[in-house]
């Protein structure tokens, strides 16, 4: 490379740490990780759920501390009292409460066992929704391991023994030996890594969103180069050579902004492998200053460039997988830098996806440099 | 002068306007998209679309297959998961193109691991992308799901197990008829909790709520669509303005009238046909459906304490970073920021207390619960006066900034 494209990227770097709007949005990066990483930490559920019952009753407070210790979406706590927590869920403070009403085992044994019909459990919830349908398939899958063993003992009971001597330790020992096998479900991810179990869906959107400061700080470096193109700065170079004043004013951009998410994610431990996510992050620095430069070269100013960056913002933070996974718009993802960047944080695979995407949008900028020139 | 600059500012509104009803048009359509999917995809109990999961593996001829069919049998889960049998390059195949959230494979010595007391476990394999939040959801219920199956076939199993040892004849037919117990019991698995549905007093509905925070969205990113109006140009204006007798007071309260006016326009039409629209299509939607067909011109009316105080933040940011670029990275920082911490892409509900009280008492997550109080049809007294209070402070400190920058 030659001095005078080092002096110009020098001078790219200088007149952009000079920016004080530039250095307060890079300072909120870690004040905002920080604030969320600390918040997170709180208790928090997508829904809030009381659960009731008496220490004298085993059975239901088994079942009541297996939903309130388990990792889960939603967070269950033990509720104080009846009334007040159906206030609360009338004040829209509470997504419902369960009532174990004590002797549950025994209750739980004559409803399965016939002899009664009484239901043994009361919920009063809110207003139904999916999530609260999904609330219904914990309640019963936490009682479930009580429920299974009380059908096979009464089925046992009735169609065994009658038949032959068998023993109630006989009949506890049988199950234990099945039921004790450990964990019944493992989760994979389709390139073959494990999946891990995760509650805190609170910090989850961190890597994303911290993403789209990276893109944004590359399209402010084209919004930059727009102005100084209209400006009359780079009057003095050829309209055939105004690629690399494109890019050497994207890059520092997208490079300081890059450089202290990553920093930030390290630090704040949302990242497993910190030798990965630099390889990722440096792929997404590349990707993101050709689609800045592209933009700097197809929108033919400042207004309009200002225009089009509030709406690509807005459509990489609501339709790349960053708050909810929307599977029927991934082909549209696919043209989204920070789609590739978060896919590509799990595999190999996908990070070759993110340099794939990157040469591409390189190639392309060359593409429409070479129009541009041709039409100036 | 004063009027003449009043009338000039209304001007050049005039003239930049057509831009910023484009852009803003643009992003009301992206917010749209995304609030449309996420609301059908994650709430909306009556729509038949739901979250697609792949089965595979060696189900055939044993009592799992049986359990498995119970399981596509759930009512309650029917509203959002579907199982659907397929061979494993279908499954891949499909996961990669979306087409399903995920699969469950069942191994080939699942259930011999079973008989023999070994761990076979199932596996459910997703997309790599996991950190989505409807990825955390299913892979929550697809581990409570696994355990009833499972579970139930531990069950038959031991009895089985005890029955040969004891040598009690008709093993087979005893296992099949726990298995049948146990779908039966699983398929009436509601009957054993009573349910009471409790009317929800200052609650929005789902989609009230999503209507309120797209809106508080779209006034966030406003600030950058009138950034044509609002961005500042030659100081020297000012100063000239301010010797004509036009004082940064008064330039000031003139430049924010203008722009309040403007997102008012802007804000009430649509406000006023959507709301109309809305009551005549009868969606699920009580806030609205319950309403007059006049209740978007009230919601706009009550709404205006929210317009007042984010338009005078807006209007700040640009006094305070007066450069086009700078003002835009600025505003989709706090627009990205507040709209997470207000609620704007996850319900304000799934965050914890201290969040919500510091939302609560900043004015994005203020302007979100005035908005929801008047969706409802009622009048928010305390949020309007702290909104209003947020206002005043916001417009003071630009008269000040204004006045330090004339007499500079």
């Amino acid at each position: 490379m030659t001095n005078r494209k080092l002096t110009f990227i020098r001078m790219s770097f200088k007149s952009l740490v000079r920016k004080r709007s530039f250095w307060l949005c890079i300072a909120l990066i870690p004040l905002f990780v920080l604030f969320v990483s600390v918040t997170s930490k709180d208790d928090s559920g997508v829904l809030k759920i009381g659960v009731l019952y008496e220490d004298s009753d085993p059975a239901g407070k088994e079942i009541a501390e297996s939903l309130i210790n388990d990792d889960h979406l939603i967070y269950f706590f033990r509720a104080e009292d009846e009334e007040s927590s159906i206030h609360d869920i009338v004040r829209g403070r509470l997504d419902a409460l369960w009532i174990f009403e004590g002797d549950t085992e025994s209750r739980m044994r004559e409803y399965f066992t016939g002899k009664s019909k009484d239901p043994f459990v009361r919920v009063f919830e809110r207003e139904g929704s999916i999530t609260l349908f999904m609330s219904h398939e914990f309640l019963y899958g936490a009682m479930y391991p009580k429920i299974a063993y009380i059908i096979y003992e009464d089925f046992v009971e009735r169609n065994l023994v009658p038949k032959a001597e068998i023993t109630e330790e006989q009949i506890k020992e049988a199950y234990a030996k099945h039921a004790d096998t450990g964990s019944i479900v493992v989760f994979d991810t389709i390139e073959g890594g494990k999946a891990e179990q995760k509650t805190d869906y609170l910090t989850l959107p961190l890597r994303g969103l911290l993403s789209l400061t990276v893109l944004l700080c590359a399209l402010a470096g084209a919004l930059y180069y727009r102005h100084d193109l209209e400006t009359g700065k780079y009057n003095c170079i050829s309209a055939k050579k105004r690629l690399f004043p494109a890019y050497a004013t994207v890059f520092p951009a997208a490079f300081i902004c890059g450089a202290a998410v990553y920093v930030t994610l390290v630090v704040s431990s949302q990242v497993e492998s910190a030798a990965w996510e630099a390889l990722a992050m440096a792929l997404y620095i590349w990707a993101v200053t050709s689609v800045g430069v592209l933009f700097g070269l197809v929108i033919p100013s400042v207004k309009a460039l200002g225009a089009v960056v509030p709406m690509y913002m807005l459509t990489c933070t609501l339709l790349s997988p960053i708050f909810y996974n929307l599977p029927m718009l991934t082909p549209i993802m696919r043209f989204l830098p920070n789609y590739h960047y978060l896919a590509s944080s799990y595999n190999k695979e996908l990070l070759m996806s993110l340099g794939i995407f990157a040469a591409v949008i390189t190639v392309l900028t060359f593409v429409a440099d070479k129009i541009r020139a041709r039409l100036a | 002068m004063k009027k003449k600059y009043l009338s000039l500012r209304f001007k050049k509104a005039m003239k930049v306007y057509p831009t910023v009803l484009a852009i803003s048009l643009a992003l009301l359509i992206v917010i749209g998209v995304f609030t449309f999917f996420t609301v059908r995809s994650l709430y909306d109990e009556n729509n038949d679309h739901r979250v697609r999961i792949g089965l595979c593996g060696s189900i055939g001829g044993t009592y799992l297959n049986i359990g498995v069919e119970a399981i596509k049998s759930f009512d309650s889960l029917n509203l959002s998961m579907e199982l659907v049998e397929m061979t494993l390059e279908e499954a891949d195949r499909s996961l990669r193109s979306g087409d399903i959230y995920g699969y469950v494979i069942v191994p080939e010595g699942f259930v011999n691991g079973i008989v023999n007391y070994e761990n076979v476990p199932l596996h459910y394999v997703m997309n790599s992308d996991n950190d989505a939040f409807s990825s955390l959801v299913i892979m929550d219920v697809a581990r409570t799901v696994a355990s009833l199956v499972t579970t139930s076939q531990y069950a038959v199993y031991s009895m089985e197990s005890l029955a040969r040892e004891n040598h009690v004849s008709y093993v087979g037919e005893n296992g099949e008829q726990l298995n049948l117990k146990f779908i039966d019991l699983i398929l009436a698995r509601d009957d054993t909790f009573s349910n009471t549905r409790l009317d929800v007093e200052e609650n929005n509905s789902i989609f009230g709520y999503y209507i309120c925070s797209g809106i508080l969205l779209a006034l966030l990113l406003w600030g950058i669509s009138c950034s044509a109006l609002l961005t500042k140009r030659d100081p020297s204006l000012d100063r000239l303005l301010a010797s004509k007798g036009v004082g940064p007071f008064s330039q000031v309260t003139r430049e924010f009238f203008v722009f309040f006016a403007l997102t008012f326009v802007t804000f009430f039409a649509p406000c006023a046909i959507l709301g109309a629209c809305l009551k005549a299509a009868d969606l699920p939607i009580p806030e609205i459906s319950s309403g007059p067909y006049y209740g978007g011109i009230m919601f706009a009316i009550k709404a205006i304490p929210a317009l007042l105080a984010v338009c005078a933040i807006h209007f700040l940011i640009y006094e305070v970073f007066k450069k086009g670029v700078g003002v835009i990275l600025i505003q989709f920082f706090i627009t990205v920021i507040a709209g997470y911490i207000s609620g704007c892409f996850y319900h304000v509900n799934f965050f914890p207390d201290s969040v919500r009280n510091i939302a609560s008492q900043l004015p994005w997550g203020r302007s979100l619960t005035l908005l929801k109080a008047s969706v409802r049809g009622e009048t928010d007294v305390l949020s309007s006066a702290i909104l209003l209070v947020f206002a005043a402070l916001a417009v003071g400190l630009s008269v000040f900034l204004r006045k330090r920058e004339v007499s500079a």
